[in-house]
C-alpha cells in the first residue's frame, strides 16, 4: 500500500502530525496511511471528544510519539 | 536454569486499567484477588508491575530505584508477598533510553538491570521499545537483556514489547525471549481487537513452545473503565470479550489479564476462569493454528483450528461483521476426507456440552462479533 502522511486515506482531510501520532499509537506503529480524527472516532464508534482527549492525554504523559 | 513458557503464559498487569496510578497496597490487593476470585486456580500465575515504578533518576551507582512513595517497602516485599500466595512477580523496563512514561530504560543498564530484578525476587521482565536509539537495531537490544536475563542468576521470564515493529518475528526467538507483542497497543475496543487479530493472519506459524506471539494484554472486563486513558475507549460486551478470550486463547497468545481484578463482574470471571478453552491455549504441544475463511464471506466470518496434542483440533468460529452470519467448516480443509469414514465429535467450550457428532462438515450461524468454540475429536463414522 502507498504511503500517505498528508490526506485521510478516508474522507481526504489534510491530516497534522498529532493524527499521525494517535494513527500510530491505536491502530498500529507501522501505518502508513492515516485517518484524521473525525474518522478514527468514527471507525473506534467512540466521541470525537474523547479521541481529542488522548492527544493530550498522551502529551502530558510523555509518550515518545507526541513529543 | 529452568525452562520457562513451556505453555502461553497467563497472568495479570496494572497497565490497562491503573496506568501511572501503581502502588504496593494495589499490588498486594490484586494478588489477593487473584487467589479468591479463581484465576490461580485456572492457571493465572504472573503479577507484573508495568511501568511507573521507579524513581526518574538511577542512583548514584546507577542502579534503578523503585519509588519510595508507591512502594515504600521496596520490591523484595512485594515479591516475597506475592511468592508466598504461590505466585509469580513480573516488572518493566525498556530497551531504549526511558521507558515509555519517561523512566529510566535499560538501554547501556542491562546485565546491572536484569541482577537488580534478580535480586529483588523478579520472575518476569516486560521490556518495552520506547525511546529506542535508532543507530542500535532493536535485535541487538533483545538479545543484550536476553543475555543478561539468562545469566542473572535467576529464572526471569523474558516478555519483549517492540510492538511488532522491524519483523519482530523472525528474529525474536533467538534473543530468548519468551514472548514478543506482535501489534500495536490494545485498546478496550471491539474495533481494535478485531484490527490486531486480523493483523496477525499469516504470522500464526511464528509463534510457538518457548517464545509466543503476543497480542497484548487482555481487555476482557473493562467495559471502558480505568484509571488509564491510553486503554479505555468504549468498552465491549460480553459477547465481544468472549470473542477476544477466544481470539486470543486459540491463537496461542499469553492471556495477561488488564482489568481491575479487585472488581471483576460474574460475567468476566466467567470468561477468564472458562477451563476449556483455557485448555486449548495451554496445550503442551503449543503448535499455532491456522486459519479457514468462509468461502462466501472470507474477509468477516474466520475459523481457526489448532491441532491438540492428544490428537483434537481447537475449533473456533468468529464473525466480525455486523450481521449474524454463517460459518461453514469443511473437514476436508482440516485433513477429514469424507473417504476415510471419520468425523468430528464436537463439544461446545463455552456451552459445556456436547454439541454432536457431524460428518464432512459443520455449519452454524453467528451472531455479530461472537464465536463458536470446539474441542473437536476424531471419530469412526
Amino acid at each position: 500500500m502507498a504511503a500517505n502522511y498528508d490526506t485521510c486515506k478516508n474522507c481526504n482531510t489534510p491530516l497534522v502530525s498529532d493524527e499521525i501520532s494517535l494513527n500510530r499509537k491505536l491502530i498500529s506503529r507501522n501505518c502508513v496511511t492515516f485517518l484524521c480524527i473525525d474518522c478514527l472516532a468514527e471507525y473506534f464508534k467512540a466521541d470525537r471528544e474523547v479521541i481529542v482527549s488522548r492527544i493530550r492525554f498522551y502529551r502530558e504523559n510523555g509518550c515518545s510519539l507526541f513529543k | 536454569m529452568s525452562i520457562l513458557a513451556k505453555t502461553p503464559p497467563m497472568g495479570w498487569n496494572t497497565w490497562n486499567t491503573f496506568g501511572w496510578n501503581i502502588n504496593e497496597e494495589l499490588v498486594k490487593k490484586a494478588a489477593d484477588a487473584f487467589v479468591e476470585n479463581g484465576l490461580k486456580e485456572a492457571g493465572y500465575e504472573y503479577i507484573v508491575i508495568d511501568d511507573c515504578w521507579s524513581l526518574k533518576e538511577r542512583d548514584k551507582r546507577g542502579r534503578l530505584v523503585c519509588d519510595p512513595e508507591k512502594f515504600p517497602k521496596g520490591m523484595k516485599y512485594l515479591a516475597d508477598y506475592i511468592h508466598d500466595k504461590g505466585l509469580k512477580f513480573g516488572m518493566y523496563s525498556c530497551a531504549g533510553t526511558h521507558t515509555c512514561a519517561g523512566h529510566p530504560g535499560s538501554f547501556e543498564h542491562e546485565f546491572e538491570d536484569a541482577k537488580t530484578f534478580a535480586g529483588w525476587g523478579v520472575d518476569y521482565l516486560k521490556y518495552d521499545y520506547c525511546y529506542k536509539p535508532d543507530h542500535i537495531p532493536g535485535e541487538i537490544l533483545y538479545k543484550r537483556m536476553g543475555t543478561a536475563l539468562r545469566n542473572c542468576g535467576r529464572d526471569i521470564l523474558f516478555s519483549a514489547c517492540n510492538w511488532g515493529n522491524d519483523e519482530v518475528y523472525r528474529w525474536i526467538r533467538e534473543t530468548g525471549a519468551h514472548m514478543f507483542r506482535s501489534t500495536g497497543d490494545i485498546q478496550d475496543n471491539w474495533e481494535s481487537i478485531k484490527n490486531i487479530v486480523l493483523s496477525q493472519i499469516g504470522k500464526e506459524c511464528y509463534s510457538g513452545a518457548y517464545c509466543y506471539n503476543d497480542m497484548d494484554m487482555l481487555v476482557v472486563g473493562m467495559y471502558g473503565k480505568g484509571d488509564n486513558n491510553a486503554v479505555a475507549l468504549g468498552g465491549c460486551s460480553d459477547i465481544e470479550y468472549r470473542s477476544h478470550f477466544s481470539l486470543w486463547a486459540i491463537m496461542n497468545s499469553p492471556l495477561m489479564i488488564g482489568c481491575d481484578i479487585r472488581s471483576m463482574t460474574k460475567e468476566a470471571i466467567g470468561i477468564l476462569t472458562n477451563k476449556d478453552v483455557i485448555a486449548l491455549n495451554q496445550d503442551e504441544e503449543t503448535r499455532g493454528p491456522y486459519c479457514i475463511r468462509q468461502w462466501n464471506n472470507p474477509e468477516k466470518v474466520i475459523a481457526f483450528v489448532k491441532p491438540l496434542s492428544d490428537g483434537d483440533f481447537g475449533i473456533g468460529m468468529f464473525n466480525f461483521s455486523e450481521t449474524a452470519s454463517e460459518m461453514s467448516l469443511q473437514f476436508w480443509d482440516i485433513g477429514l476426507s469424507a473417504a476415510a469414514g471419520k468425523g468430528l465429535s464436537l463439544y461446545d467450550c463455552w456451552e459445556h456440552r456436547e454439541e454432536g457428532a457431524f460428518k464432512e462438515r459443520y455449519v452454524c450461524t453467528i451472531e455479530p462479533h461472537g464465536c463458536r468454540v470446539f474441542r473437536g475429536k476424531v471419530i469412526d463414522l
